[in-house]
C-alpha cells in the first residue's frame, strides 16, 4: 500500500497520543509502521494500521517503549550525577579539613570554611541527592 | 520459532553482529533480515528492538544517520569505530556460550 502524507501525520499523532513523547523514538516507530504497511498488498489503511499496532503488542507497549527510553536516557544522567556528587563531596571534605586546621592554628576564617562546607552540603549535595531519588522513582519499572 | 525467554539474552549480540556485517541498517530491515536468515526461527519484536538500538546508540556503539523518505525520517544505524571492538567481544562471548551449551546438551555418556 502506498502511504500519503496524511497517513504519516495520522500515525505520528496517534503515537504521540499513545505516550511516545520522545522525538527520536517516534521517528523510529513511524518509519517502522509505515514500512510495514507499505510492504502489505492490501490497501485498507485502518486494518493495516491496527494490524501493525497489534504486532507491536498494543497501545501499552508504546508507553513501555517510552519508559524504557527514558530509563536509558536517565542511565547517562546517573553517571553525571554521581560524578557531581563525588566532586562536591570531595570539596566539602577539603573545606572541613581546612576549617579544622585553621581552628587548631587559630588562623582567621576557620568558621568561614566550616560554613562553606555546610552550605555546600545543604544547598548543593542534598538537592542533587533528592533530585536523583525523584528521577529514580519516576523511572522505576514495575 | 524459539521462545522469547530463550532468545532474550542473545538479541543484542545478534543485532550488533547483523549491523556490523552491513554498511548501515534501519529498524524494520533488521527485524526482516533476522527472520530471513534464521528462517523465521528468531523473530525480534519491535518492542525489544528499539530499546536495544537506543541503548547501543547511547553507549556510543551505534551511530545514526537520518534520511528523509518522503515526509518521514528513516534512521540508519551503523557500528562506530569503538563499537567494532564491542562486536568482536560479543561474537567471542556468544561462540564461547554456544560451546558451553554444547558441553551440557550434547554431553557424551560416560561410564561411572
Amino acid at each position: 500500500m502506498r502511504l500519503t502524507d496524511k497517513h504519516i501525520d495520522f500515525i505520528e499523532r496517534s503515537l504521540t497520543l499513545y505516550g511516545v513523547e520522545d522525538k527520536a523514538l517516534r521517528e523510529d516507530l513511524v518509519d517502522h509502521i509505515c514500512t510495514y504497511i507499505e510492504n502489505e498488498e492490501t490497501s485498507d489503511f485502518n486494518t493495516l494500521y491496527q494490524k501493525a499496532l497489534r504486532k507491536f503488542g498494543g497501545y501499552e507497549s508504546f508507553q513501555n517503549l517510552q519508559l524504557e527510553t527514558n530509563h536509558q536516557k536517565f542511565a547517562k544522567q546517573i553517571i553525571t550525577i554521581n560524578r557531581l556528587k563525588f566532586s562536591m563531596g570531595f570539596v566539602v571534605i577539603l573545606l572541613l579539613v581546612m576549617s579544622l586546621v585553621f581552628q587548631m592554628m587559630h588562623w582567621p576564617y576557620a568558621n568561614a570554611w566550616l560554613l562553606a562546607a555546610i552550605a555546600l552540603s545543604v544547598l548543593v549535595i542534598l538537592p542533587i541527592h533528592l533530585y536523583f531519588k525523584y528521577k529514580l522513582a519516576i523511572h522505576k519499572f514495575s | 520459532m524459539y521462545s522469547k525467554e530463550l532468545t532474550k539474552g542473545t538479541l543484542q549480540p545478534i543485532i550488533l553482529k547483523l549491523i556490523s556485517s552491513r554498511d548501515k541498517m534501519y529498524g524494520y530491515e533488521i527485524t526482516q533480515e533476522v527472520k530471513k536468515i534464521t528462517s523465521g526461527k528468531i523473530d525480534i519484536s519491535e518492542g525489544a528492538l528499539y530499546p536495544i538500538l537506543h541503548k547501543l546508540e547511547a553507549q556510543g556503539v551505534l551511530v545514526t544517520e537520518k534520511i528523509y523518505v518522503g515526509k518521514r525520517v528513516r534512521k540508519y544505524y551503523s557500528v562506530t569505530k569503538d563499537g567494532k571492538q564491542k562486536v568482536i567481544e560479543a561474537t567471542k562471548e556468544i561462540n564461547d556460550f554456544i560451546i558451553t551449551l554444547q558441553t551440557i546438551f550434547n554431553a557424551k555418556p560416560t561410564i561411572s
